[in-house]
């Protein structure tokens, strides 16, 4: 059984760790920086401290996971192959959108998208596709006067 | 009276009223349909009406604002699915009664109490908000820093079980507020060499992608599924009847206003206080709670409505939003050039009488939809996901580019939802990233201008602290956050 707890202190250590790449990217931009500012000054001043938080929260928040002793349910599995594939697609569009145009493109992807998530009858699938980039190309385009893709 | 003038002409404005209307409708939709969420919309919306005028954008988000938020009841309701996070409550009494054949009757008690709530939070907004001005004028940097830490730490306590991981997400929205050009310095910060990031992260597109993409993300990680609608039969409910609960209603609506006003608590938390707070005053529920009392829904609704004057009164006097959809209200703001503040009821009066005015609306198109419309779209809100989801993501490209029409901002709407998907799995709440992000670079310039004005002072301290606003301020983020410490708890454990 997985534990929550190992989950908690994993995101601890992302905290802390992302947490010290900042505070340490920002001293080295202080101390690299050509313009002598008055530290108080210093673009960096803020961003250092917030890295110096993050770490803090990640030290509290292994200090909850190392006193938590119970062991909870298994978290519901994810169908992250399925997210993977929705990025890809998704990736593929936004390239495709400067290729081909906001119209064409989004009926290619409204099609593989649908049908990806299980929708093959074609009195759905196809009408969905071809009509919902048109549609909304009128309605914001030329209704709303919204700037498209 | 002066307040009174002011809202008349917009009241009046068909115009006006025309694109209040438009909202409204469309909230009524998105609030309903489980996916859609009001945040999503609000953020989609300031893409849209970035070449608006400012009065005709505030009139459509109001509409959308006040609609959306009860909207989320029907499908809580219906299909036990809250259309909304601050809806959840709804759920627990309004489901069983939909089951027992008195749908109908529950959708009219969710519509006249989030009418109730709404009018209510929207008149207390209209009364506190000039003193509360007043007050705000005097505020020195330092105080607005504290100020914004406040509400970020409350957010960070009330939207996550972990305060760490609460807080940390404020961080992270902070941290991506800071990059860009320094605006005292005026040179690159944290821009990696991307030269698209010397312009800053934007906020719609970044709002976009935690509220609307990650959401499409989180849909299809766990699976599509579709709820089952519960049928509708048409019954006598006399108004009367309903009234009934109208006394403890202002009661709950008090309770939803002031949780509202906090900054970051928001629904949520202000309906489930609305309905512990039920539980204690309702003696006889009409059934136990929890197994469809009305009282329940009463309760639920009645605050989360109520929260959408109080959220919007730190928005307006103090630019610190209450909530997620009044922090993406307050960038339509500066997408209009508009400053919210200490200032804004002197130099801006006109766009306070227009967000009241078109939430005062929003109000009468909720009673009107709520009763007339909304127990006939029971159908429509059970919109197929594997079609929704994908025209959602469409949507979403549409929001991101339209406001400064780079494709680089739909790259960043991406990685947002992703960020947003992969926090929401880890237990990481996305609320305090969108007040971090807002509120991230106010809270670094006047950190900066505070320290550097006590630097040149001979009582360092006291420039810094010692006033008496200050001192409550720093005492009050000081107990927000100590008392979420795990010392405190263990503390509070061995007291026990």
């Amino acid at each position: 059984m997985r534990l929550w707890k190992k989950e908690k202190a994993q995101d601890a250590a992302v905290m802390l760790l992302l947490g010290a790449a900042l505070t340490l990217h920002c001293l080295e931009r202080i101390t690299a920086s050509k313009v002598k500012a008055p530290l108080m000054m210093s673009p960096y001043l803020f961003p250092v401290i917030l890295g110096g938080a993050a770490m803090l929260l990640g030290c509290l928040l292994l200090r909850t996971a190392a006193a938590e002793r119970q062991d909870e349910a298994e978290p519901p599995r994810l169908r992250l192959r399925d997210v993977a594939a929705v990025l890809l697609l998704s990736a593929a569009y936004d390239v495709l959108m400067t290729r081909i145009g906001f119209i064409p493109a989004t009926a290619l992807y409204l099609l593989a998208f649908i049908a990806f998530l299980g929708e093959r009858r074609p009195f759905i699938l196809i009408p969905v596709a071809a009509l919902t980039p048109l549609v909304l190309y009128a309605v914001f385009k030329l209704g709303l006067g919204v700037r498209m893709p | 009276m002066q307040t009174i003038s002011g809202i008349l002409p917009l009241m009046t404005n068909p115009r006006f009223i025309l694109y209040v209307m438009l909202g409204a409708v469309a909230g009524l939709f998105v609030g309903a349909i489980p996916g859609l969420s009001v945040s999503m919309a609000s953020a989609l919306l300031v893409s849209i009406t970035y070449t608006w005028a400012t009065g005709d954008a505030m009139a459509t988000i109001m509409g959308v604002y006040v609609v959306g938020v009860f909207s989320g009841a029907l499908s809580a309701i219906l299909i036990n699915i809250p259309g909304a996070p601050s809806s959840v409550v709804t759920t627990l009494d309004g489901y069983p009664m939909a089951r027992r054949g008195e749908a109908y009757k529950a959708l009219r008690y969710a519509t006249v109490y989030s009418f109730v709530g709404s009018v209510f939070g929207l008149l207390a907004m209209a009364v506190v908000a000039r003193p509360i001005t007043t007050l705000a004028v005097r505020f020195q940097p330092m105080d607005y820093f504290l100020l914004a830490l406040f509400g970020l730490s409350t957010v960070g306590g009330l939207t996550a079980k972990s305060f760490s991981k609460g807080l940390f997400a404020a961080l992270i929205g902070i941290f991506f507020s800071l990059i860009g050009l320094d605006p005292i310095m005026g040179t690159p910060r944290l821009t990696f060499g991307i030269q698209n990031l010397k312009a800053g992260v934007a906020t719609v597109p970044a709002l976009v992608g935690l509220f609307g993409f990650a959401e499409v993300l989180s849909v299809v990680a766990e699976g599509i599924r579709d709820g089952e609608v519960t049928g509708i039969r048409q019954q006598k409910v006399p108004m009367g009847e309903i009234l009934k609960e109208l006394p403890h209603s202002l009661w709950y609506c008090t309770v939803g206003t002031l949780v509202g006003a906090l900054p970051g608590a928001g629904g949520p938390v202000a309906s489930f206080l609305a309905y512990g707070q039920a539980k204690r005053l309702v003696k006889n529920p009409s059934r136990p709670f929890g197994e469809g009392a009305y009282e329940g829904i009463v309760a639920s609704e009645s605050a989360n409505n109520a929260c959408i004057g109080g959220a919007l009164i730190p928005m307006l006097t103090l630019a610190i939003p209450g909530d997620a959809v009044t922090a993406i209200i307050l960038s339509v703001f500066y997408v209009h050039g508009l400053k919210p503040g200490p200032t804004f009821m002197k130099m801006d009066v006109a766009h306070f009488y227009e967000v009241l005015a078109g939430g005062l609306w929003g109000c009468v198109f909720l009673l009107i939809l709520g009763l007339l419309v909304a127990p006939r779209i029971s159908r429509v809100i059970n919109v197929p996901k594997r079609v929704l989801m994908p025209i959602v993501c469409v949507l979403c490209v549409i929001g991101a580019y339209a406001c400064n029409k780079r494709i680089f901002d739909v790259g960043m709407m991406f990685f947002f939802g992703i960020l947003g998907f992969v926090m929401r799995r880890r237990g990481f709440p996305t609320a305090p990233v969108t007040l971090g992000l807002v509120l991230g670079s106010m809270m670094d310039a006047n950190f900066r201008r505070s320290v550097s004005l006590a630097s040149t002072s001979k009582v360092p301290l006291v420039t810094l602290f010692g006033r008496p606003v200050t001192i409550l301020l720093l005492i009050l983020t000081a107990v927000t956050l100590l008392t979420n410490t795990p010392l405190f708890a263990c503390l509070k454990a061995k007291k026990q």
